[in-house]
């Protein structure tokens, strides 16, 4: 593509107060571009017009805007068919740095010079859209989540097929009595919801179901599925758009609780069977004996919230509990006492809570349970302590339930589930907990780390009908974004404007395998020889495999090894000034760069010397960068990736652990330019230090003056 | 410590939520209540024990638990619990059937129990009034008292033309004989009851007691605290009552010394009443009584408006008969002054009626607390629960 540039400088928001513009025109002329305006606001719909003419009337491709950062404004600065490149001189410059002083215009001239080499070398991306792509949608488990949404996705218009692996659609909720409440004032027991949705379901054209159906094999990626069923033996192949993951839980195994008191008596029982019993027979009886069970013991937290068992709260517990201690209340007009560590009832559950507290036959206890034992009678002891009262309390059960927590069934041995033929693995990873497929949920709702894969409920964190509904419902969205996004040839979430994707010089791969192990998300596969190939809709244009690839032969449109070397080399080293010295500053798109933006909008003051460059995740950083920019002459390099490791806030899961274990490299690299290896630093920035960025990026700074100015500088 | 079975009590739960501890269950524990009272020791504080218990039907445990009296209903808990279980309703539902669990005759005790039963309760002292007067041989007088102005007691003529109310109720055989019979029976009454709740108290001692000093300056100490409204002083919700409570208190204080003098003056002096509104005993009983009036008044207008203890059917029934009390009391001495015999005359018996309501149930009802109250303060006072942090100098 013949570019054509025109360079747009802005004087407003402050910019015009602290640069002298006029030079800043000279940079870009001497840069080659002819085409070089400044205005009082560009971002005004005059000034916007105007690049808009010169778009239509000189022929202009490649606008360069320097003026505001990249992160607001996108919707003015946008114009079809041309390459647009943000030069960030408001928040990098004109508010961080002393108006009108050298140290800002010296800034501001490094950031235009670097946006014109970056423009001059970046391609308009071409969209990969797949042949033949499916717009279906596969539902995991006819259970509660699955029919949920499986009809929530037929409401907006997509074919579903929902496959359920037992002879009959209903999932767990179907063999309960009743469920906790899903509406209004959450203070009753309901019949559980799935029923209704089984007969919507059965009537839904746009619904598919197969029952008795399990997948031998999942191949592909997001709207090229080719899954291969096993449907009551005879195996068939679908093409299926994205999947949803709803293959539920698996109650934590009650047997394993013998320190609870679990095969004392037969009337030591799992909340499962006791639903079970209610739900079959209509009666709270002993198993023991069939007597009529007056006093049921509820004990909560039954290996949940236990290192020896389940580390984690299964949320559902505490008011399922209170449900089933309902059940005592009305069938027998018993006695229920409950037995907790902590009545966790969040939501509207609190509702429920105080609902079933008004109950005088409802008795709530915290405490920890010292034994289960054989009483007088046949009749059942729990002692427990650490009462509120300070005292332990004994007391006397027909019944006692142990309430155990869920598994999520793609944290068992053999998940069984999936069966991906990808070169990560057959199942979805577990994420963050290390015990359910669970995303960053904040940022990444629904997210699994394989792209068109979205579980939901049970399967994806613990949960209840209630939140297994809202949970369905949002899978579903996700689906049908990714859908949406697929056909267009753009990225999925977070870059979901992304067009560009990874392109390799495959003539250099060495078939190291690098980026089919650090790929997060799975979507680089290998052939026979173990030459990699992308799944490109499985990608999320993260770069991690940039990074990683040791050949440097994996770049994107807008974005490569050489694009960001030649911007390292516009950066003005000033010789012979012992003061000003320069720092090259990689910043993660997602969390260091709105926490910068946000501390200059509060107007605290960067390090001069400090030049930000901006990369799609820490998991970018190759060490080239490095190596290049210090022997130039630059005094010192810096990472500020996301927060990794447990609690991890990467966007792409692993980007910054494994920039961090890159960087454990970066001595030798630094020992053999003879370069002291504390210039180079990585941190952990969360979007809250905003804070104290600016504190960090100075005491760095002063890190750096401490070792003295870089001895290369000049050769 | 020691391990309690538990007995859950279902029918004490709904009892207790019947006495005005509806919200007991609403309670989830949190202990607020026992942080924001400054009445509450630090070692097992109350009142989250208590609810606790409470929610768990523990009705053994909480019938000879001496903490409930260490309560002062502040109201404190109540303002400041986030989830409205209101505990001090709560102890006052448990002080209510805590007298009535040791009253030895239950009848009398079941009488004032409901407010359904007022009427009935009522209808005792009314009977007991018309036997006396029938006894006296007065009875047809009550219909037209006026007849008695022109009488004269004994046959003394200066008595003759004035209201005397004695011409109603001859002063020994009307009065003493009757009421001091009533004062007898109550007395008996708190006897039992007191010390079957004291040896409650000592059964399984939740505390170790250590009996140091003399009993009497225990007690001294115990009434010495009433009588300057110590830890009523400590409250904030309810500060008004550390005023509303010595008020009334002290008119008691006041009237039964009244009564005391009064005696003196009809049997050592032999000077009978009516006496004149200069004389030392009419003073101290008029200002007493006006107290009494205004302090149940303004008892009456702050339950009624902080809405504390508002379900406590138990706590109403005592401020209607103080109330009533200071009232026809009153009223007798300024319709007798105006000269309006009949009026006089039958308030005068309305009065008798809630003079004799109070003696005969006084140890059935919330009066009663001055008695269990000062037994149980004595008992936490030897457990060294007695003294709250605030008052520790």
């Amino acid at each position: 593509m013949d570019k054509k540039i025109g360079v747009y400088i802005c004087s407003g928001c402050e910019i015009g107060d602290a640069v002298d513009l006029d030079k800043l025109v000279e940079i870009a002329k001497e840069k080659g571009v002819s085409l070089v305006k400044t205005g009082a606001s560009v971002c005004s719909p005059a000034f916007v017009e105007e690049i808009k003419s010169d778009i239509a009337n000189e022929g202009v491709n490649t606008v360069v805007i320097a003026a505001c950062s990249p992160r607001v404004r996108t919707d003015v600065f946008n114009f079809p068919g041309c390459i647009v490149e943000r030069v960030n001189i408001r928040e990098f410059v004109a508010w961080v740095m002393e108006p009108k002083s050298d140290d800002a215009q010296l800034a501001a001239q490094d950031y235009l010079r670097m946006g014109i080499v970056k423009a001059e070398k970046t391609n308009l991306p071409e969209p990969w859209i797949g042949e033949d792509l499916s717009e279906e949608i596969l539902v995991i488990g006819g259970g509660t989540s699955g029919l949920s949404s499986a009809i929530e996705s037929s409401k907006a218009g997509f074919k579903v097929t929902v496959i359920e692996k037992e002879d009959k659609l209903g999932g767990w909720a179907a063999k309960w009595y009743k469920t906790t409440p899903t509406k209004y004032p959450f203070t009753s027991i309901e019949e559980p919801a799935v029923f209704q949705m089984m007969k919507t379901v059965e009537s839904d054209p746009n619904i598919t179901v197969l029952l008795n159906t399990t997948i031998v094999k999942t191949e592909g990626m997001p709207g090229l599925f080719d899954i291969t069923l096993n449907v009551s033996g005879q195996e068939q192949v679908k093409r299926i758009g994205t999947i949803i993951a709803a293959a539920g839980f698996t109650p934590y195994d009650a047997s394993k609780l013998d320190k609870l008191g679990f095969g004392v008596s037969p009337d030591v029982i799992s909340n499962v069977d006791f639903e079970r019993m209610v739900r079959e027979t209509g009666k709270i009886t002993r198993p023991s004996d069939g007597k009529t069970a007056k006093r049921v013991a509820f004990v909560l937290c039954a290996g949940s919230r236990d290192p020896e068992h389940l580390p984690y709260c299964s949320g559902y517990c505490c008011a399922a509990s209170l449900k089933q201690a309902k059940y005592v209340r009305d069938i027998n007009d018993g006695v229920a006492y409950v037995l907790y560590k902590d009545m966790r009832t969040p939501s509207q559950f609190e509702l429920f809570y105080k609902e079933l507290q008004n109950d005088p036959g409802i008795l709530l206890t915290k405490c920890e349970i010292k034994e289960v034992s054989l009483g007088e009678d046949s009749s059942l002891n729990v002692d427990v302590t650490d009462t509120l009262l300070g005292d332990e309390l004994a007391i006397e059960a027909d019944l006692v339930v142990l309430v155990v927590g869920m598994v999520s069934n793609a944290n068992q041995e053999k998940p069984d589930i999936l069966n991906l033929q990808y070169r990560q693995g057959l199942e979805l990873p577990l994420l963050d907990t290390g015990y359910y497929p669970d995303s960053n949920y904040v940022c990444f709702p629904y997210e699994s780390r394989r792209t068109g894969i979205y579980p939901c409920g049970t399967i994806r964190a613990p949960m209840e009908t209630y939140g297994s509904i809202q949970d369905s419902i949002g899978a579903a969205l996700k689906a049908i974004q990714c859908i949406w996004h697929y056909e267009r040839g753009m990225a999925v979430h977070p870059r979901g404007w992304e067009k560009s994707y990874p392109q390799v010089f495959m003539q250099r791969c060495t078939s190291c395998k690098r980026c089919t192990e650090e790929c997060p998300f799975g979507a680089i596969d290998e052939d026979e020889k173990g030459t990699p190939f992308y799944k490109f809709n499985r990608c999320r244009r993260c770069g991690t495999c940039m990074g990683a690839c040791p050949e440097r032969i994996i770049s994107f449109h807008d974005f490569s090894i050489d694009m960001v070397n030649s911007m390292i080399k516009e950066i003005e080293v000033p010789e012979d000034d012992d003061e000003k010295l320069r720092y090259l500053a990689f910043i993660c798109e997602n969390d260091a760069y709105p926490a910068l933006d946000a501390a200059a909008f509060l107007k605290h003051r960067f390090p001069p010397g400090i030049r930000f460059i901006s990369l799609r995740c820490a998991g970018n950083m190759n060490l080239v960068w490095i190596a290049d920019g210090l022997g130039n002459g630059l005094d010192g390099a810096l990472v500020l990736g996301c927060k990794f490791g447990e609690n991890y806030q990467c966007h792409y899961i692993k980007g910054s652990e494994l920039c961090n274990y890159r960087f454990g490299k970066i001595g030798e690299t630094l020992d053999r330019l003879g370069l002291e290896s504390e210039r180079v630093e990585m941190m952990q920035v969360q979007i809250s230090d905003y804070v104290n960025i600016a504190d960090t990026l100075k005491d760095y700074a002063d890190r750096v003056k401490e070792i003295g100015p870089n001895p290369f500088k000049g050769f | 410590m020691a391990k309690r079975i538990v007995k859950a009590d279902l029918d004490f739960i709904k009892e207790i939520m019947a006495n005005g501890g509806d919200s007991v269950n609403k309670c989830y524990q949190c202990a607020t209540c026992s942080v924001v009272c400054n009445l509450s020791p630090d070692n097992s504080p109350f009142p989250r024990k208590e609810m606790v218990m409470a929610q768990w039907g523990m009705k053994d445990a909480l019938l000879k638990d001496a903490d409930i009296w260490l309560c002062h209903q502040c109201a404190d808990c109540t303002a400041y619990c986030p989830r409205g279980a209101k505990p001090g309703d709560v102890l006052g539902a448990l002080r209510k059937i805590t007298i009535e669990e040791y009253a030895p005759v239950k009848f009398l005790a079941k009488l004032v129990s409901k407010p359904a039963m007022w009427p009935f309760a009522f209808l005792l002292p009314v009977v007991i009034l018309l036997i006396d007067l029938m006894f006296n041989g007065k009875l047809q007088y009550l219909a037209d008292p006026q007849v008695l102005v022109n009488m004269s007691i004994n046959g003394e003529p200066e008595s003759a033309g004035k209201i005397v109310f004695a011409k109603l109720f001859p002063t020994v055989t009307g009065i003493d004989i009757f009421f001091m019979t009533a004062a007898i029976f109550a007395v008996v009454c708190f006897w039992i009851g007191l010390s079957n709740y004291w040896k409650a108290l000592n059964s399984e001692r939740s505390y170790p007691v250590t009996f140091k000093g003399s009993i009497i300056g225990l007690f001294a100490g115990v009434i010495w605290e009433a009588l300057t409204s110590v830890r009523f002083k400590l409250c904030n919700t309810m500060s008004v009552r550390s005023t509303t409570h010595l008020l009334v208190f002290w008119s008691f204080v006041g009237l039964a010394l009244t009564t005391a003098t009064a005696s003196v003056y009809e049997w050592v002096l032999r000077y009978p009443s009516p006496y004149p509104l200069y004389d030392p005993v009419k003073i101290l009983g008029n200002v007493s009584g006006i107290a009494l009036v205004i302090g149940s008044i303004w008892m009456i207008n702050t339950r009624s408006t902080l809405k504390v203890g508002a379900n406590s059917g138990f706590d109403w029934l005592l401020l209607i008969i103080v109330a009533g009390l200071g009232l026809t009391g009153m009223g007798s001495e300024i319709f007798r002054l105006m000269n309006l015999a009949s009026v006089a005359y039958w308030t005068y018996f309305i009065h008798l009626t809630f003079v004799m309501f109070l003696f005969i149930y006084a140890p059935f009802f919330k009066i009663a607390h001055l008695a269990y109250r000062t037994l149980a303060l004595a008992y936490t006072n030897l457990a060294n629960r007695g003294e709250p942090n605030a008052l520790k100098g």
